[in-house]
C-alpha cells in the first residue's frame, strides 16, 4: 500500500489517552480479574449452560459469569464494562461526549419465529445492532456522535478506530468505545460449525482453543464486552483523570479475497499493521509486542503468522483466544484493553495451549507470560467477510 | 468532490407477492437487478443477501470510470441492520415444532440436519461491504456502520477523514437496504409499522478535499481515471442525534 508517511491528518495536535477501561469476559467480571487470569493462563471456557446443547455438534463455550440471555445478556454485559469505565474515568456527560461501540444484531428468539409468543416493539429494537450504543449513551450521558460499528469480528477494534478519528478532528473531547457480543446461542453454534469454523474438543473444551498451536482445530465461540473512555490528552490532564495510555494509531484495511478465508500471505492484514503504525507516527521496530488475532483457525493463525512476519519480523506475539476464547464483536476491545494492561505493568501475556508451536507460523511466539521492555504495542482484529483491523498503543 | 454516482432503486410502489398476507401488499422493490456483469464468478450470487444484491450494481456503476489504486481507495457502507434470514431456515424451525410448538430440545438432531450452512455467511452484518470489497477488487480503508439514520451520515464522515487525511486517494460511500422480505414485513408488522416498505441502494464516488484547482483535478484525474465532471462539493459532516 502506497501510504505515504505524512498520513496522519495536518489536524491531529495533540495525543488520545485512554483514562478508563470496563471489561467482562468469560475469565470474570472487571477488568483486573480478567487479566491476572490471563497472566495465569487460566481457563474460561467449559460446557454450555446458556441452553441444553445435547447432541449439537459443538457442546461447549467461552460463557460470562453473568445470567441472562440474548439482548437482555448483551445489555447486561455492556451495562457492567461501561460502569466500571466511568467509574475509573469519571469523563462528564455532555454534548462533548459521544459513543461508538462494535456490536451485532440479536438473532430473534424462536418462538418469535413461529409465532408463538409475540414480541412488544422494545423487545424488537432491543435486538437491533445498534442497542448496545444507545444504551451506552443512555447510562453515561453521551448527547455527542454516536455511531455502531458491525464487522463481525473486526467491529470493536474498528469502533475504537472511529471513535479515536472523531476525538482527533475535534468533534467531540471523550468517545465511550468499545464492544459487546453472546454468542453462546444455539442458531451460532450450529451455523459456525457448519461452517467448520469451531473446534470440536468435546471432551476436553479447556484444551479446544489453541492459537498457533500445530494441532489447532478451529475457535470457540465466547462472551463479554470490552469499554474504554478515550479522551484528548489536554482535556484528561487538566481534569486530573487516569491517563493510562496513549491510543497512537489505527489502521484497517479489506482482504477483497474470499468471504471466509483471508489471503494466505496475510496481505489485508499486513497492510492494516503497516496503517496503524503509520498513523502511530512510528516504525515496524518501535512495536515490542503483538496482541494476534489468533483465532485458533487453521486459516488465520497461518495468514496472520506470515503478516507478522514480513512485516515485523520476530516480534513478540500471543494470542489471549487461548484462555478466553473468541469474543467476536468485542474481541477487538477486551484485547485492546489487555494490551494496555501490558503495557502498564511492562508483561506480556502468554498463549494458552500453545504445546507444539505449528512450525508454519514462523512467529515469535510467547508461551508464557513474561515481562518485557514495552512502549509500544500492536493488536490485531480480524473479520469474517474481511475487514482488518490493527490499533497500537503507547506508554502514558 | 462527487465524481460520479450509482443507485438502485424502486420506480415505484406496487404488490409484492411475498407480502401478500399484509394488509397491504405495497412496496417499493426493485426488478432484478442483472448481477452477472457485477460478479467475478456466477457462484458467488448465492452468498448475496438481498442487500448486497442492490449494492452490487450501484457500487460498480459509481465505480465505472475509476482506474486508480485499488489498495488506496476506501470503502464506508452503512446498513440498516444485518441481513434477515428470509426463510432458509424454516425448513429447521417447523422440524423442531411438536403438537404446534416449538421444541428446542429437536434442533439438537432432526432441526441441526436441515439447517442451511451458508446461512451464517448471508446474514452476517458486514456482508455489503465484503461482497462489494470482494467483486470490485477494493483493499482500501473501510467501515461498515449499522443502525439507524446515524449510520448513513456517520460513513459521510468516516470517508471524508479519511481523503482529507490522506490515507485514501478516493473513496466509495454508500448504503444498501432491504426491508421487503416476510421476516422484515413480521417485524415491521409487529413495530406498527404500516407504510409501504422498500429497497435500494446507492454509491458515490468521492475524490479528496484537497483537490481544488484545476491542474490539481487534472493531475488527479490522471491517477484515478477520467470520472467525467464534478457532481458536487461535500462541505462539511455532522451528526448530533435526536
Amino acid at each position: 500500500m502506497a501510504l505515504r508517511a505524512d498520513a496522519r491528518a495536518a489536524w491531529v495536535t495533540e495525543r488520545v489517552v485512554v483514562t478508563g477501561m470496563g471489561m467482562v469476559s468469560p475469565l470474570g467480571i472487571g477488568v483486573e480479574a480478567t487479566w491476572q487470569a490471563v497472566l495465569r493462563g487460566d481457563n474460561g471456557i467449559g460446557p454450555i449452560r446458556r441452553f441444553d446443547a445435547t447432541g449439537f455438534p459443538v457442546t461447549f463455550a467461552a460463557e460470562a459469569p453473568v445470567a441472562g440471555q440474548g439482548a437482555a445478556l448483551k445489555a447486561a454485559l455492556t451495562e457492567l464494562a461501561l460502569r466500571e469505565a466511568l467509574a475509573q474515568s469519571g469523563v462528564p456527560a455532555g454534548s462533548r461526549l459521544g459513543v461508538c461501540l462494535g456490536s451485532e444484531a440479536c438473532r430473534p428468539p424462536w418462538p418469535w419465529l413461529w409465532n408463538q409468543d409475540a414480541p412488544t416493539p422494545a423487545e424488537i429494537e432491543a435486538l437491533a445492532p445498534d442497542a448496545p450504543t444507545r444504551l451506552v449513551a443512555e447510562v453515561a450521558g453521551a448527547r455527542g456522535p454516536r455511531s455502531t460499528v458491525s464487522t463481525a469480528c473486526t467491529s470493536s477494534s474498528q469502533a475504537l478506530g472511529e471513535a479515536l478519528r472523531r476525538v482527533q478532528r475535534g468533534e467531540v473531547d471523550a468517545m465511550i468505545c468499545g464492544g459487546v457480543d453472546a454468542l453462546s446461542d444455539p442458531l451460532m453454534v450450529v451455523g459456525f460449525s457448519k461452517l467448520g469454523a469451531l473446534s470440536t474438543r468435546n471432551d476436553a473444551p479447556q484444551h479446544a482453543s489453541r492459537p498457533f498451536d500445530l494441532h489447532r482445530d478451529g475457535f470457540v465461540l465466547g462472551e463479554g464486552a470490552g469499554m474504554l473512555v478515550i479522551e484528548r490528552e489536554s482535556v484528561a490532564r487538566a481534569r486530573g483523570a487516569p491517563v493510562l495510555a496513549v491510543l497512537e494509531g489505527y489502521g484497517c484495511t479489506c482482504n477483497a479475497w474470499r468471504i471466509t478465508d483471508s489471503p494466505p500471505d496475510g496481505r489485508g492484514a499486513r497492510e492494516a499493521m503497516r496503517a496503524a503504525i503509520l498513523d502511530a507516527g512510528l516504525d515496524g521496530s518501535d512495536i515490542g509486542y503483538v496482541n494476534a488475532h489468533g483465532t485458533s483457525t487453521q486459516q488465520n493463525d497461518a495468514s496472520e503468522s506470515a503478516a507478522i512476519e514480513a512485516l515485523l519480523g520476530p516480534v513478540p506475539t500471543s494470542s489471549t483466544k487461548g484462555s478466553m476464547g473468541h469474543l467476536v464483536a468485542a474481541c477487538g476491545a477486551v484485547e485492546a484493553i489487555l494490551c494496555v494492561l501490558a503495557l502498564r505493568d511492562q508483561v506480556m501475556p502468554g498463549s494458552r495451549n500453545l504445546d507444539e508451536p505449528d512450525p508454519a507460523c514462523r512467529v515469535n511466539l510467547v508461551r508464557q507470560s513474561r515481562e518485557g521492555r514495552l512502549n509500544h504495542v500492536l493488536t490485531n482484529a480480524f473479520g469474517f467477510g474481511g475487514s482488518n483491523g490493527s490499533l497500537v498503543f503507547g506508554r502514558a | 468532490m462527487i465524481v460520479a454516482v450509482g443507485s438502485v432503486l424502486p420506480r415505484g410502489l406496487r404488490v409484492h407477492a411475498p407480502l401478500a398476507a399484509l394488509p397491504s401488499a405495497l412496496a417499493g422493490v426493485v426488478d432484478g437487478p442483472d448481477l452477472l456483469p457485477w460478479l467475478k464468478r456466477r457462484k458467488d450470487a448465492r452468498l448475496l443477501p438481498r442487500a448486497a444484491e442492490l449494492a452490487l450494481p450501484a457500487a460498480g456503476r459509481a465505480l465505472a470510470g475509476f482506474t486508480g489504486d485499488l489498495e488506496e481507495l476506501g470503502l464506508f457502507v452503512a446498513v440498516g441492520r444485518e441481513p434477515p434470514d428470509e426463510g432458509d431456515a424454516e425448513a429447521s424451525i417447523a422440524a423442531m415444532a411438536r403438537d404446534g410448538r416449538l421444541d428446542r430440545g429437536r434442533f439438537g438432531d432432526e432441526g441441526r440436519a436441515l439447517y442451511p450452512p451458508l446461512l451464517p455467511l448471508r446474514t452476517l452484518p458486514n456482508m455489503v461491504l465484503a461482497h462489494v470489497a470482494i467483486q470490485a477488487g477494493i483493499r482500501g480503508e473501510n467501515a461498515c456502520l449499522a443502525g439507524g439514520f446515524e449510520a448513513g451520515v456517520g460513513v459521510w464522515g468516516a470517508a471524508n477523514d479519511a481523503l482529507a487525511a490522506g490515507r485514501c486517494v478516493a473513496a466509495l460511500v454508500g448504503a444498501a437496504f432491504s426491508a421487503v422480505d416476510r421476516a422484515s414485513a413480521r417485524d415491521r408488522h409487529r413495530l406498527g409499522q404500516t407504510e409501504p416498505p422498500g429497497e435500494g441502494a446507492i454509491f458515490v464516488l468521492l475524490l479528496g478535499p484537497s483537490v481544488r484547482p484545476e491542474a490539481d483535478l487534472r493531475a488527479w484525474r490522471r491517477q484515478v481515471g477520467d470520472l467525467g465532471p464534478v457532481d458536487a462539493l461535500l462541505g462539511a459532516v455532522g451528526l448530533v442525534p435526536g
